[in-house]
């Protein structure tokens, strides 16, 4: 092997044979991305061309019925529908999370039994069991099974409306992916956090409350805001029930005037908005949980405010 | 309540026995060091004390009460969480990992105890919190979250957290074992003047000049059982035992 130029035995070089090198830094070119770009755009234009120049799609017809009466009102269903589900699915996640990490036996298998089956089953077949019920169950009531003693008993279709079933078949089904995401939250919280909570002498309860959920909640937050998009855009699936929905709406609309396509062009436009504002909450949401781990929220504290303090009570 | 009567305890975690019939007392006002290698039950021993672990075999008594058990029919039944909850108020634990609440500032750090248990009003905790941060030589730091402070201020609030419920007994779990070596200074101050004030106090630890010159007493354990329990002179200058004459070689 030769010995390296600089090496102990060979002193560097003197300067005159140093490099001419200018200080300048060449910007770089990307002339690859240009041409991307080209051809995307190439390609839009001609999308938006074919679709707004297509004899069979009558673009009037959209803008007539995006700010539609009944189409408003399947909107405001839509939301109110996806917001109850998640509230109701986030209670029963919160419920089922904590049996499935629970130290008792009973209740792990219990919460277990529960996200198996109600994410194994699609969340067609739940909201079309569901708003069919009266199918095979005619009246809901509570009592004691097989004593024939009822408490209170009502007509399955009376209680439990398309809009109703709809909104137990979304909340259960889910339930189940809220309990995951809740559960992997609550095991992503350190140990010692735990040992912590009990040495102050803080109940389980507590220590969930003040120590554990606040800080799974950073986690749980980007997979939850997930979920509730998906959500939003399931509730399209109850349509096949009638559940009053923007879908529903806007297959109505197309069943008299057989603009299926401008229909459903204004249901995913609308769609497309409240997903979009979804998005910017959960992005609002993540900013507030991750207090304690960004640390420019708050300037490190300066030595003054001690100073005064010491001031007014010396 | 302050007198620890550790009788008899047994622990086994799985097949491995980690403590083999513990028999300890600590007084009122005494500072006991627990040294031992590591793996020899210290931390457990600690835990057991104020109930976070509880033996399969044997006692804890602090103050003349029952840890985490009382009797009924000549038995022992585990207690209730808030009951178990309420016995380790008075017990203050400062952990290797210090711990902390990531997601609230110093001043909520050392409020939530008390708040939770309601031991007082806000102001007069805030007060209370403020006079044990600047104590702790952190009195311009309460708005900083745990994140902002270094090992050693870290450590030191969580002491003051500990604080916060007046307890008439503190432990110690290898505090000083996590810090960067320049922080361990400030951390051992701190608990030396908690020491000097008449603070009982369990220590698990490996600082030997600390374990020499704060403790009454020292405990040598190995292997789940106490092997030495004596003064700290005679313990560094004259151990009774081979195992601890080895252990002494090698720190």
């Amino acid at each position: 092997m030769h010995p390296s130029v600089n090496s102990a035995q060979n002193p560097l070089p003197a300067a005159t044979s140093r490099l001419e090198v200018p200080d300048v830094v060449a910007v770089k070119r990307h002339y690859g991305r240009w041409v991307t770009v080209a051809i995307l755009v190439a390609i839009g234009l001609g999308a938006v061309k074919s679709l707004a120049e297509n004899p069979q799609l009558e673009w009037d017809v959209v803008a007539q019925y995006l700010l539609d009466g009944l189409i408003l009102e399947g909107l405001g269903q839509t939301v109110i529908l996806a917001l109850i589900s998640m509230i109701a699915a986030t209670a029963i996640g919160l419920i089922f999370g904590f049996f499935r990490l629970s130290s008792n036996p009973v209740l792990r298998t219990v919460g277990s039994l529960y996200v198996w089956v109600f994410r194994s089953v699609p969340a067609l077949i739940q909201i079309l069991f569901w708003g069919n019920l009266a199918l095979f169950a005619p009246r809901l009531g509570l009592g004691i099974p097989g004593t024939g003693w009822n408490l209170v008993s009502a007509p399955t279709n009376s209680v439990l409306s398309p809009f109703a079933a709809s909104i137990v078949a979304l909340a259960l089904a889910n339930g189940a992916y809220l309990a995951e995401i809740i559960r992997s939250g609550l095991l992503s919280v350190d140990e010692g956090q735990h040992l912590a909570s009990s040495a102050l002498g803080l109940t389980w309860w507590q220590a969930q409350r003040k120590v554990i959920l606040p800080q799974a909640l950073r986690v749980m937050v980007p997979p939850a805001g997930n979920q509730f998009i998906t959500l939003l855009k399931e509730t399209s699936l109850v349509s096949v029930i009638a559940g009053g929905d923007i879908l529903s709406k806007a297959e109505n609309i197309s069943g008299y005037n057989l603009r299926t396509i401008e229909l459903l062009i204004v249901a995913a436009v609308w769609y497309l908005l409240v997903t979009s504002a979804a998005t910017l909450g959960q992005t609002f949401i993540e900013r507030r949980t991750s207090r304690g781990h960004t640390q420019q929220r708050r300037k490190t504290a300066s030595a003054e405010p001690t100073m005064k303090e010491k001031e007014v009570t010396p | 309540m302050s007198s620890v009567d550790v009788v008899n305890v047994h622990k086994s975690f799985g097949d491995n026995e980690v403590l083999t019939g513990i028999d300890m007392q600590v007084g009122q006002g005494e500072v006991v060091c627990l040294l031992g290698p590591s793996g020899s039950g210290k931390s457990t021993l600690l835990r057991c004390i104020n109930g976070l672990v509880m033996p399969d075999k044997g006692h804890v008594a602090v103050g003349g009460n029952l840890i985490g058990r009382k009797v009924r029919d000549g038995k022992l039944h585990d207690l209730r969480g808030r009951e178990a909850s309420v016995q380790r108020e008075r017990m203050g634990m400062v952990f290797q990992q210090f711990n902390l609440f990531p997601h609230l500032d110093v001043r909520d750090n050392l409020m939530l105890g008390p708040r939770a248990h309601r031991l007082a009003g806000k102001a007069e905790l805030e007060e209370k919190a403020r006079q044990l941060l600047n104590k702790v030589g952190l009195g311009n730091r309460a708005d900083a979250y745990p994140s902002q402070l270094s090992g050693g201020q870290q450590q030191r609030v969580a002491i003051a957290r500990a604080l916060m419920m007046e307890p008439e007994l503190m432990l110690f779990d290898e505090p000083t074992s996590a810090l960067d070596p320049e922080l361990v200074g400030e951390v051992l101050d701190t608990m030396r003047s908690l020491a000097e004030e008449g603070m009982t106090m369990i220590v698990v630890t490996h600082e030997m000049t600390f374990a020499r010159g704060v403790a009454d007493r020292v405990v040598f354990m190995a292997d789940g059982r106490i092997v030495e329990d004596t003064r700290p002179e005679i313990f560094f200058d004259n151990p009774e035992t081979e195992r601890a004459r080895s252990f002494l070689r090698l720190v």
